[in-house]
């Protein structure tokens, strides 16, 4: 039995989906000011959903529990950004290492991302080229000297020149910071795949800004499972429509911030049984245009929440959908009654995801072959070391990405991993709420 | 028989176990595909060079980059090449893709490229050395025919039952057709045709009709035959011609005398010559045919097979312009059936500038002489077909004034009766009073008509030009209303 | 003219056009950079055709040349040009009046931009190539046997060089070396000319042209429209819309000498059930469709979607996904003998393939 949850701003949905592929869905009521509320209501649709169980036949066991907390997320930063700017800390301290400062403030290159205008930039020597080796010693009498300049409880962001291929600078840097000052949290810009500086840069900002409130949220969430369902696992939603423990939720909650509109995604086509190609999903809200592969949604390298640029998280590539796309479609259409009960739906359906992200050196075919390969043992061992059995993981994907200007050995490799495990076809329960209908296919 | 041998060497043939070592067929065309050679080729552009029907083994370089196999392919396919071998390591997904969506075979070689282009050479030289043998096999096969006509049959039936007939120089059949003739596509056929013999004199030449692409294995097939029917046409005429020798002189049939100078003997003469042996070399009853040819060194041949046909026992004898014969005939029934048949056998395929006439049926032997007259004279007269001597009056009118001419001089003398709208009736009219001898009354009678009538049209036709008034101008103007009219019936004059 | 933001940004959309690349990212961080002095209170870039400058004014080409890292991972520090100007000026013994952009497009075409309004330097409403070519010397300005240097380049890292070059061949693969050294690109100004040189020999009028461009894809017309519309401008001819089956990006064995093999895209031609096949290397090089050869270097191939008619880059080349794939016609210089033997399909080891319904 698994479950979803879809925290939204007006209510919450719940659903249940058994080992024969039976949906039961909850709805509950209400629009909670703040995480404390949601979760008192998250618990009273819990109760009441296992009470349908009982009343039902089914003592199935909870094996895994997905909470989409996307919509939750994206609020808490429109939130945010309606603060007054004034508000010390809202911005983390961004610590950027690089071979040369800037020469001047243009080239610090503020206007990327919101909160970088008044940021605190601080430069130190540093970086790798793109092979991994020194371009500059790295400073760490600079680094050590910040760390006492940084006033306490301060979260800063360190990016480095080349981290990708080689995150010495940064971790040095890092440790030195937490050696020599009291920040609450240093974040490491080369947790994120992108061979730009900037993007780094702004997806380990954005991510710092919201673990604030998750970490503490994803606790009490795993305490509500352990409560309810001790035997489960906790999962939360991502980008790309999979989905990951729950403790991840407290470390990287970039990965979540657009796991709602992949759930809807991967919630609808599930319904449909749709797995192959462009799926229109006729929210009254917000109609959606999606597109799946293998049952997975295609998921770009990086996407584009509003107001932020690019980040480097891999999202669930969607497209709003004009008027008049939405009349004369005569593809495959999911007509939604109830958006929240789709997102729940998707999170259930959500496969737990591994991602492996590298930029690999090679000269021949062979050793291209045998980088992926490496990459796919690499994810699978992840799953597998989760729990997950190996005969229920598979590689959804596998394949080299475009590569860095000028260097044709250097090849981005993208693997995604997932474990399968959902029954093939879902019978959606005839009680209300009608989570979804179909209209032709 | 075995179909493949007809066509030439298909790609799948030539793939077929055992199989080529390290070749693998990664796409094949729909529609058969023919191999005439192999191409090793270095550079793709050399693919867009190769003839049609080429199998095209592209060597290996590292510096093929893996686009220039789908050119390669897209050139394969405009120049109608047989296929492409490649290296197997080249050949991925699309390049499979673009083979089935152009419909070009491709094939994946982890061999090294020039080892396989011997192989597949060899294999398609003993493809086609197994056609050679297949028309070895076929040579021992004629060598056993009996007859032109089954020589000509096994020819039919090795080609799938097409046409096959052995024709003179001129084109002339000289046996019938074995074989269906297609009617349906005749134009798509091509003739292959072989003369008999390099040194037959008489061009005659043994022909048939296929599919285009049988025709290099059909010019084989009639290349074996050619001397077994070439030997099968002179065996024949030279037994006529022997059966021919004791059978028959002239000069000891008419006692040195032409033709037409021979008459019924005496009673006296048959007399003696029915007792004396050996004098009268016809002794049973029959009747004469006499066979006349303008080119009788040209139709010689085509007449021997005709007369076979009908008369197969009998021998020809060859005249001067052309042959006699004495068929045994002993009853009327017999001349009857004999002269169907000898009407049968000239009249399926008639030849040029022959004229047939054979004798009245006589009950008594012995008059050799007179029945070879009867048969020259009506050969004399008679016209395509064969003519008895007793019709020979009404062959004569035909050949004494043919009907084309006697249009002609009607239409310059009597213009005003042939534009005259009544013109057919009129014409009728007079030649009914001339068969009644000019009696009004009888060609009323003969007509069905009123012997008013029959008077009033007699005159205007005397009025439009038609003279009966004078003796010596009634027998040419018969002669001439009847070139104008010949299915008014006749009587014997 | 001065340029405004919002010409900014057509340029931007012009300059991706003619360029499809791999991401959109360096040029967009180098607009940024320009709009960082602009909203700081500089004026825009200037942007002049070269009957503005004095016959013996000195005009400079810049250009970004790399090897390895790319400029959005280790980012200008902002003295590089400028070092490599003066330099340059040194070495000629004259003042420069006048910047160009090495190439027709993508991020040299910002960059002379964001130089522009760093420096207060007009920029030459030209360049070199007509468009973007990966090497140094595949320039009109090598068709007129002009001379490269002295070129003069500059690093990241601070240092510095210039360079005795007279042939520009030689000096792409120098610079390419110093790209490596410098820790992953260097910035260069080179084929130093006056005014007048360049009035002759460079292809005039095309910066303005890549305004003209954007502006054009940047409007709400609807897709079609702006087909039409391109092709009147500048001779856009869609070629064939498809959905991508297959991207894969592989790195093959080169031989010494040998260019390595671009990547290849598989693509279904949907109406029609057409193969086709992308060679991509940094750019598109060559259009195949049914294994016939449609278009090839210099042809400029780049991709547009379907619906809005944007301009894509080759990161939206996932499977599934459906483009339109565009041709339009490069300079008439790059197809003569020696364009073509400069920057033509043998230059990027494509073969001597007939193209069908070209000229």
């Amino acid at each position: 039995m698994r479950i979803g949850v879809h925290l939204g701003n007006e209510r919450v949905a719940l659903v249940s989906i058994d080992d024969g592929g039976q949906v039961c869905t909850e709805l509950v009521e209400g629009s909670p000011s703040d995480n404390g509320q949601q979760l008192d209501l998250l618990a009273d649709g819990l109760k009441r959903l296992v009470r349908t169980w009982k009343a039902g036949q089914s003592g199935a066991q909870v094996r895994r529990i997905t909470f989409d907390v996307g919509t939750l997320l994206d609020a808490g930063m429109a939130g945010a950004r309606q603060r007054p700017p004034a508000e010390a800390g809202a911005t983390p301290v961004l610590v950027r290492i690089a071979p040369r400062p800037p020469a001047d403030r243009a080239h610090e290159l503020r206007n990327s991302a919101p909160g970088l205008q008044r940021a605190q930039i601080h430069h130190l020597f540093g970086g790798h080229s793109a092979v991994g080796e020194e371009l500059a010693p790295l400073d760490l009498g600079g680094a050590t000297e910040l760390a006492r300049r940084i006033s306490p409880g301060q979260r800063i962001v360190v990016t480095a020149v080349g981290s990708l291929t080689n995150p010495q600078h940064e971790l040095a840097v890092g440790k030195a910071l937490l050696d020599g000052g009291q920040p609450t949290e240093v974040s490491y810009s080369h947790a994120y795949f992108s061979t730009s500086f900037a993007a780094r840069e702004r997806t380990a900002m954005l991510n710092s800004s919201l673990t604030e409130t998750t970490a503490r949220f994803a606790t009490e969430l795993a305490a509500l499972c352990r409560e309810l369902f001790p035997l489960a696992r906790p999962l939360v939603s991502t980008n790309d429509g999979g989905s990951t423990s729950l403790s991840r939720l407290s470390v990287s909650p970039v990965h979540s911030l657009a796991s709602s509109p992949a759930a809807k995604i991967v919630g609808a086509s599930a319904h449909l049984g749709h797995r192959e190609g462009k799926l229109l999903i006729d929210d009254p809200h917000q109609p959606l245009l999606g597109q799946l592969l293998d049952g997975l949604p295609v998921v770009g390298s990086r996407y584009s929440p509003t107001e932020v640029g690019l980040i480097a998280s891999r999202g669930a590539l969607s497209w709003s959908v004009p008027d008049a796309t939405l009349a004369q479609w005569s593809g495959p259409r999911v007509h939604v009654t109830s958006p929240e009960a789709v997102c729940a739906l998707g999170a259930a359906c959500a496969p737990v995801t591994e991602w492996v992200n590298t930029m690999s050196t090679i000269k021949t075919h062979e050793e291209f072959t045998a980088a992926l390969r490496m990459a796919e043992n690499r994810a699978h061992a992840r799953l597998v070391s989760l729990g997950y059995a190996p005969s229920s993981v598979r590689t959804a994907e596998s394949r080299a990405e475009a590569a860095t200007f000028g260097h044709p050995n250097i090849v981005a490799i993208r693997v995604r991993a997932v474990v399968d495990g959902l029954p093939t076809h879902l019978a959606t329960s005839p009680d209300p709420p009608t989570l979804a209908s179909q209209q032709g296919a | 028989m075995n179909r493949r041998s007809h066509e030439q060497v298909d790609l799948a043939a030539l793939l077929e176990a055992p199989a080529v070592a390290g070749l693998r067929a990664e796409y094949l065309a729909q529609a058969a595909t023919r191999v005439e050679s192999v191409a090793l080729v270095s550079s793709i552009d050399d693919v867009t060079t190769v003839r049609a029907d080429t199998l095209v083994v592209v060597a290996d370089d590292p510096g093929l980059g893996p686009w220039m196999i789908s050119a390669a392919l897209r050139y394969a396919w405009e120049r109608r090449a047989s296929g492409l071998v490649v290296a197997q390591d080249r050949i991925s997904d699309v390049e499979k893709a673009l083979a089935e969506r152009l419909d070009v075979s491709l094939l994946g070689s982890s061999a090294e490229a020039s080892k396989v282009a011997i192989e597949l050479a060899m294999r398609l030289g003993v493809a086609k050395a197994g056609q050679l043998s297949s028309v070895h096999q076929f040579g021992r096969r004629i060598a056993s025919a009996r007859s032109v006509d089954e020589a000509l049959r096994i020819v039919a039936g090795e080609l799938d039952g097409a046409s096959a007939r052995l024709e003179s120089a001129e084109g002339l059949p000289l046996a019938p057709r074995q074989g269906k003739h297609d009617h349906q596509a005749p134009e798509e056929r091509t003739l292959v045709s072989v003369p008999l013999h390099p040194r037959n004199a008489d061009g005659q030449r043994v022909s048939v009709e296929v599919w285009p692409h049988e025709a290099p294995y059909a010019e084989r097939v009639l290349e074996a035959t050619a001397p077994v029917l070439s030997a099968l046409v002179l065996e024949a005429q030279l037994r006529a011609m022997r059966d021919s020798l004791p059978a028959l002189s002239l000069p000891a049939l008419t006692g040195g005398r032409r033709p037409w100078e021979l008459t019924a003997p005496t009673p006296g003469e048959a007399k003696a010559a029915q007792g004396a042996p050996g004098q009268d070399p016809v002794a049973d009853a029959h009747l004469a045919v006499c066979i006349l040819a303008k080119h009788r060194k040209r139709v010689g041949a085509a007449v021997h097979q005709r007369w076979l046909k009908c008369a197969p026992a009998t021998p020809l004898a060859r005249t001067s312009d052309g042959w006699i014969a004495f068929v045994p005939s002993a009853t009327p029934a017999e001349h009857g059936r004999f002269a169907r048949a000898l009407r049968l056998a000239f009249a399926e395929e008639p030849l040029p500038d022959v004229s047939i006439g054979y004798s009245r049926h006589r009950d008594t032997p012995g008059e050799a002489a007179s029945e070879l007259s009867e048969a020259w004279l009506a050969a004399r007269v008679a016209d395509a077909q064969p003519l008895c001597f007793d019709s020979v009056t009404a062959g004569v009118l035909h050949r004494v004034l043919p009907a084309d001419l006697a249009r002609e001089l009607v239409t310059k003398l009597l213009p005003e009766l042939m534009a005259d709208p009544g013109r057919d009736e009129l014409v009728e009219s007079v030649l009914a009073f001339l068969d009644s001898k000019g009696s009004v009354s009888g060609a009323a009678r003969l007509l069905g008509v009123h012997r008013n009538t029959v008077q009033t049209r007699v005159r205007r036709a005397e009025e439009l030009g038609v003279d009966l008034s004078a003796p010596d101008s009634v027998l040419p103007m018969h002669l001439l209303l009847r070139g104008v009219r010949p299915e008014v019936p006749e009587t014997t004059l | 003219m001065r340029l405004s933001e919002a010409d900014l940004d057509h340029l931007l959309e012009g300059a991706l056009f003619t360029s499809c690349s791999v991401s959109h990212e360096w040029c967009e961080e180098l607009r940024d950079t320009a709009l960082e002095y602009m909203r700081a209170g500089a004026p825009g870039p200037e942007l002049l055709d070269i009957s503005a400058f004095e016959d013996t004014d000195l005009i400079a080409t810049i250009g970004f040349v790399n090897k390895g890292q790319p400029v959005t991972e280790l980012r200008p520090v902002g003295d590089e040009f400028v070092t490599c100007l003066e330099l340059l000026a040194e070495a000629v013994g004259r003042p420069v009046r006048g910047i160009m952009p090495l190439a027709g497009g993508n991020a040299n075409v910002l960059l002379a931009m964001a130089i522009s309004v760093q420096t207060g330097l007009p920029v030459v409403d030209a360049d070199p190539m007509g468009r973007i070519f990966p090497l140094v010397n595949q320039t009109v300005f090598t068709l007129a046997g002009l001379p490269v240097g002295p070129v003069a380049a500059a690093g990241a890292l601070g240092e510095s060089a210039v360079l005795q070059i007279s042939r520009p061949e030689r000096a792409d693969h120098v610079l390419r070396s110093l790209a490596d050294e410098f820790g992953g690109w260097v910035a260069t100004a080179s084929y130093p000319m006056d005014a007048a040189t360049a009035a002759t020999s460079a292809l005039l009028g095309s910066l303005s042209q890549l305004i003209s461009i954007g502006s054009l894809l940047r409007s709400p017309l609807p897709s079609a429209q702006k087909h039409a519309a391109l092709r009147r401008l500048a001779g856009v001819k869609q070629v064939v819309r498809a959905e991508v089956a297959q991207a894969g990006w592989h790195a093959h064995p080169s031989l010494p000498g040998q260019v390595k093999f671009p990547s290849q895209v598989i693509l279904n031609d949907l109406a029609q059930g057409r193969v086709v096949q992308l060679q991509v290397e940094n750019e598109i090089l060559m259009l195949m469709i049914d294994g016939s050869v449609r278009a090839s270097m210099p042809d400029i191939i780049t991709l547009m979607d379907p619906e809005s008619g944007a301009v894509l880059s080759l990161e939206h080349l996932w499977p599934g996904n459906v483009v339109d794939v565009v041709v339009l016609p490069a300079a008439p210089a790059w197809y003569t003998p020696e364009g073509l033997a400069l920057a033509g399909p043998e230059a990027f080891g494509l073969g001597t393939h007939r193209r069908e319904g070209r000229r």
